[in-house]
């Protein structure tokens, strides 16, 4: 049975600082450096004496660290609502220490400076493996108004909750592209 | 709410006919979903047939090589090779005994005939996106489409021989794209599209329907012009029915985007969207499928007359959509079916 969409509203923990390339999920609130993951084929999932660790990133076809202040793409979806709930910024995740079945992973954008939500997706995966971690990728949280988005700071920000109840998050302050394009690259906005 | 209980899908299965005579013989087995295709380059975007042996699939052109285009006909499901490039956003099946015509990218038509099995293509004169096609005939078609960042539509005409915009236009595709188009006749023709916009044909005049969403509704379908059900969604899901003279809002609560509808001759409706979440309405209710076959998002979904149910889908949120997938609930196929 699917997990209950509605069970995880965890509450956000504080985004870690950013990422080196290749040194995987970083902790969200242990201060501690990411350990030796191991991975038990038995439970399915990656082992960490730190616990489950995840990282937000962007990406469509494969998970793409993203750092702080990064520009990001606002990318159009093929058949939706336009400005209205049409665009999207790619979202990933790589986690570890979690058990990779039916994972439920929730992305949110929201305006760094407000904190108002602009836009969200939650979705099951079974996570792929990627070395010593897990990854998910090309998921599309919808905006609700892409306009007011342009050249703005943005928080991404990603909850896993795996099917054990293991959760983690992580967050990221990027910065939205300065324009909404239509397929010929135009700015859509007034 | 309550869950579907794969029983019903034995009864369903069980009353159904057995099939032609000439049907090829099938594994037995009890009903269960199979992943028929996964992983396809373009995503899967409709799955529609005459019968159980009869089934045409179509998809994006997400490698430049041309759009996904295959047929099932019963025992070997097979990848035809449309001489076409850009995206095929639908198929209808039924249009005649020997057409099949499929819609797409830059206002693409493409024409098959079963009787030279040759492929053809013409082109509306428009180079949005056809996202429906619906006909009572070869000469008498509807297309519907548009330029979605610009939520601006377009609707066409087909004759046959010319591809026209409807005189008057309606205002609407001044402010919305439309996703799909559903007739009963050639006076009773339903579309559907952003902002919740229904459009209805008389067999006149084209006239908007009220309805109670401003999300877009993406797909519609029914049993007759006013037993029909139309789905949609970006985040949250909408699931309208038509009760006679208005528009009925039946969202089950927590819906996700739905983006397919198939309503079946006792008036079961199916429903499929996002993240791979199946809803049937039977006796009044809706209620989700248990255990999806997928993850990925559904675009469409078909049952055929044995009571098979086809489902599309893959990654849709990506321009073009890609990563495929193919599944279908009932009785086991047969075995290495290709292609």
């Amino acid at each position: 049975m699917r997990l209950g969409l509605c069970c995880l509203l965890l509450p956000l923990a504080c985004g870690s600082e950013g990422s080196t390339p290749d040194a995987g999920p970083t902790p969200v609130d242990s201060g501690l450096p990411p350990g030796d993951a191991g991975f038990d084929q038995d439970l399915g999932v990656a082992l960490d004496a730190s616990g489950p660790r995840c990282e937000v990133g962007t990406g469509v076809d494969l998970f793409e660290e993203v750092a702080e202040d990064q520009v990001v793409a606002l990318s159009l979806g093929p058949q939706g609502g336009g400005r209205y709930s049409g665009y999207h910024i790619w979202s990933s995740v790589r986690v570890n220490g979690v058990a990779p079945q039916r994972a439920l992973v929730r992305f949110k954008l929201l305006m760094a400076d407000t904190g108002t939500e602009i836009g969200r997706q939650e979705r099951q995966f079974n996570l792929e493996p990627s070395g010593n971690n897990f990854v998910a990728y090309g998921v599309a949280p919808w905006i609700d108004d892409c306009c007011p988005v342009r050249n703005q700071a943005v928080l991404m920000q990603v909850e896993l909750q795996d099917q054990n109840g293991l959760t983690c998050t992580d967050q990221r302050r990027v910065r939205a592209a300065d324009r909404c394009p239509d397929p010929n690259g135009n700015d859509i906005c007034p | 709410m309550r869950r579907w209980d794969l029983s019903y899908g034995l009864a369903l299965l069980a009353l159904a006919c057995s099939g032609e005579k000439n049907d090829p013989p099938r594994p037995s087995g009890p009903p269960a979903w199979q992943v028929v295709l996964e992983g396809t380059p373009g995503a899967l975007l409709r799955a529609h047939g005459t019968s159980a042996n009869d089934v045409w699939i179509v998809g994006a052109d997400a490698d430049g090589q041309g759009p996904l285009v295959y047929h099932y006909d019963g025992q070997r499901l097979s990848k035809h090779d449309t001489g076409t490039t850009g995206d095929l956003w639908w198929v209808q099946a039924d249009l005649s005994a020997d057409e099949i015509r499929m819609v797409g990218e830059r206002g693409r038509v493409v024409q098959y005939r079963p009787s030279t099995g040759q492929f053809s293509e013409r082109s509306a004169p428009t180079t949005d996106t056809i996202f429906g096609v619906w006909g009572d005939d070869t000469n008498s078609a509807w297309y519907v489409g548009g330029e979605t960042s610009a939520n601006r539509g377009v609707i066409w005409r087909d004759d046959g021989t010319t591809i026209s915009a409807p005189v008057p236009l309606p205002v609407a595709t001044s402010s919305a794209t439309f996703f799909k188009a559903q007739g009963f006749g050639a006076d009773a023709v339903w579309m559907v599209g952003q902002r919740g916009r229904a459009l209805y044909f008389d067999g006149q005049t084209i006239s908007e329907s009220p309805t109670p969403t401003f999300l877009p509704l993406i797909a519609v379908h029914g049993l007759s012009a006013d037993q029909v059900y139309a789905v949609g969604g970006v985040a949250d899901g909408v699931i309208l029915r038509r009760d006679g003279q208005t528009w009925v809002d039946e969202t089950p609560r927590g819906l996700p985007q739905m983006s397919g509808i198939w309503v079946t001759p006792d008036g079961t409706a199916y429903a499929a969207g996002f993240n791979g979440h199946l809803y049937v309405r039977k006796d009044g209710v809706w209620s989700e499928f248990e255990e999806p076959p997928t993850f990925q998002d559904f675009h469409a979904i078909w049952v055929d007359d044995q009571g098979g149910i086809w489902a599309v889908g893959g990654r849709l949120a990506a321009d073009p959509p890609r990563d495929g997938v193919l599944v279908y609930y009932g009785p086991p196929l047969p075995e290495g079916i290709g292609p």
